[in-house]
């Protein structure tokens, strides 16, 4: 659900598989303070654990100031 | 403008929803007193030959009680007695609205389109609680499938059809006694419609501990399949004594360090997981074990527990916890409606009726036995179709 959201709203955005990439599964953790669920959100360095549509467009607006994700 | 009148008296439930639905559309009204036996009361039954309470009248013309007031709004009927401008209330009028999208859900929103019949489907997500497994062996015409290509060809089929549909939301309140039902959901928006169908599945029983809701996500879930993988090299507890938990600890021994098993209970799942389970050196089984809470600040960082034979309290180190311990029926919203049965599963006779007219259910939030995602598709499918005899009959 969150990665058709992402592109109905034309951002692009990358996929790391948690479940079979043991790096990105550290760094996930690291990023969201030991979160232990998916998805994990980063937009702008946001992090959000779980998808929460309002909270996930909000964080987006950052992407209109700028262009590094 | 014609003048509105409630006949209407001092607790009375459905006088004070009669105004405040008036009030609430800046709808002017003139109240009349109507205690039973007043002589108001004689008036009222003498104008409207009823005399239940409330009875509303448009100018001289009685229009019945609460009920019937939301379903003249619906139609657009009271605005145009009332003389004011048609907003289009008829075209939001929908003959279905089905709460869940899940396999009980998706399938009614086939047979309800299909039907041609003005369908909105209303759900927190698509799927509902299979999306919780990695795979279905049993459902018919696939041997083997992957839950997340399951799920999309469900989509895939509703999509064929015009089907509305609000995903994201939940429902934060619903009437279902009226002739037109009225559901409201978590982003104000409200919707009408002639039927609803109620597929909302079911949801996982909480332990109810301390720090258990302020971790979840953080060490603590409710779904091993879903996020076993995510505890890669940790030590990891599963509350539970059932196949559940033991189907978790099995997914656990693959990929995490340590697994404690804490159950209640000795353990009550099938023999042939018992067995995997215990001949595993990763694993200590506590039975007969209550668990007393989560610590941990921002992440889980153990658990303690208490033995009921003894009284002992031990303090296991982990940094997730996975809780086994059974489904609830998401029936809090209807509960008061709707009757349920002792575990809170919806009542529904062999054509998924719930007793309220106009109301169905199906899905494994009533008490149809067997909850498979074959069955509930089936449930889904009935429970359209006397969505459809109940709106032909209506005519």
């Amino acid at each position: 659900m969150a990665k058709e959201f992402l592109s109905q709203k034309g951002v692009e955005y990358t996929v790391y598989d948690v479940t079979k990439d043991k790096t990105a599964l550290e760094e996930m953790r690291k990023i969201s303070g030991g979160a232990l669920r998916v998805p994990v959100i980063s937009v702008c360095n946001d992090v959000m654990v779980g998808f929460d549509r309002d909270r996930v467009e909000l964080a987006l607006r950052c992407l209109d100031q700028s262009t590094e994700i | 403008m014609a003048t509105i009148t409630i006949y209407s008296t001092e607790g009375c439930p459905f006088c004070a929803k009669a105004k405040s639905f008036l009030a609430e559309r800046g709808i002017d009204f003139e109240e009349i007193e109507a205690r039973p036996g007043s002589n108001a009361w004689k008036e009222m039954k003498a104008t409207t030959g009823s005399s239940s309470l409330p009875q509303i009248l448009i100018g001289d013309e009685p229009v019945g009680g609460y009920s019937d007031l939301v379903d003249i709004e619906a139609t657009g009927e009271l605005n145009q007695k009332l003389g004011l401008a048609q907003q289009g209330p008829v075209s939001s009028l929908y003959d279905v609205v089905i709460i869940g999208g899940g396999p009980a859900g998706l399938s009614a929103a086939i047979y309800a389109a299909r039907k041609i019949l003005k369908t909105l489907v209303i759900s927190k997500d698509i799927g509902g609680q299979v999306a919780w497994t990695y795979d279905v062996d049993n459902y018919l015409g696939f041997s083997q499938v992957d839950t997340a290509d399951l799920i999309a060809k469900f989509e895939e089929h509703v999509e064929k059809y015009t089907v509305d549909k609000s995903i994201g939301v939940g429902v934060n309140s619903i009437e279902l006694t009226g002739k037109i039902k009225r559901i409201t959901t978590s982003d104000g928006k409200s919707y009408l419609a002639r039927t609803a169908i109620i597929a909302t599945g079911k949801r996982p029983r909480p332990l109810n501990v301390p720090g258990e809701k302020e971790l979840v996500g953080m060490g603590v879930t409710y779904c091993s399949t879903c996020d076993a993988p995510l505890f890669a090299d940790l030590d990891v507890a599963v509350a539970g004594g059932g196949n559940s938990a033991l189907e978790a600890v099995i997914d656990l021994m693959k990929v995490a360090k340590n697994v404690y098993m804490v159950s209640l209970t000795p353990l009550t799942g099938d023999q042939i997981l018992q067995d995997k389970v215990i001949g595993s050196p990763k694993v200590e089984v506590f039975t007969e074990y209550k668990i007393l809470r989560i610590v941990g600040d921002s992440a889980v960082e153990g658990i303690e527990i208490e033995s009921l034979k003894t009284g002992e309290v031990k303090r296991l180190d982990v940094q997730g916890i996975i809780v086994e311990i059974g489904l609830l029926p998401n029936s809090g919203m209807v509960i008061d409606t709707l009757e349920t049965n002792s575990i809170g599963e919806i009542v529904v006779d062999s054509r998924c009726r719930t007793g309220i007219s106009g109301v169905f259910a199906c899905g494994d939030v009533t008490d149809v036995p067997f909850k498979q995602v074959i069955v509930a598709a089936g449930e889904g499918a009935k429970a359209a179709l006397s969505a459809h005899d109940y709106i032909i009959n209506q005519r």
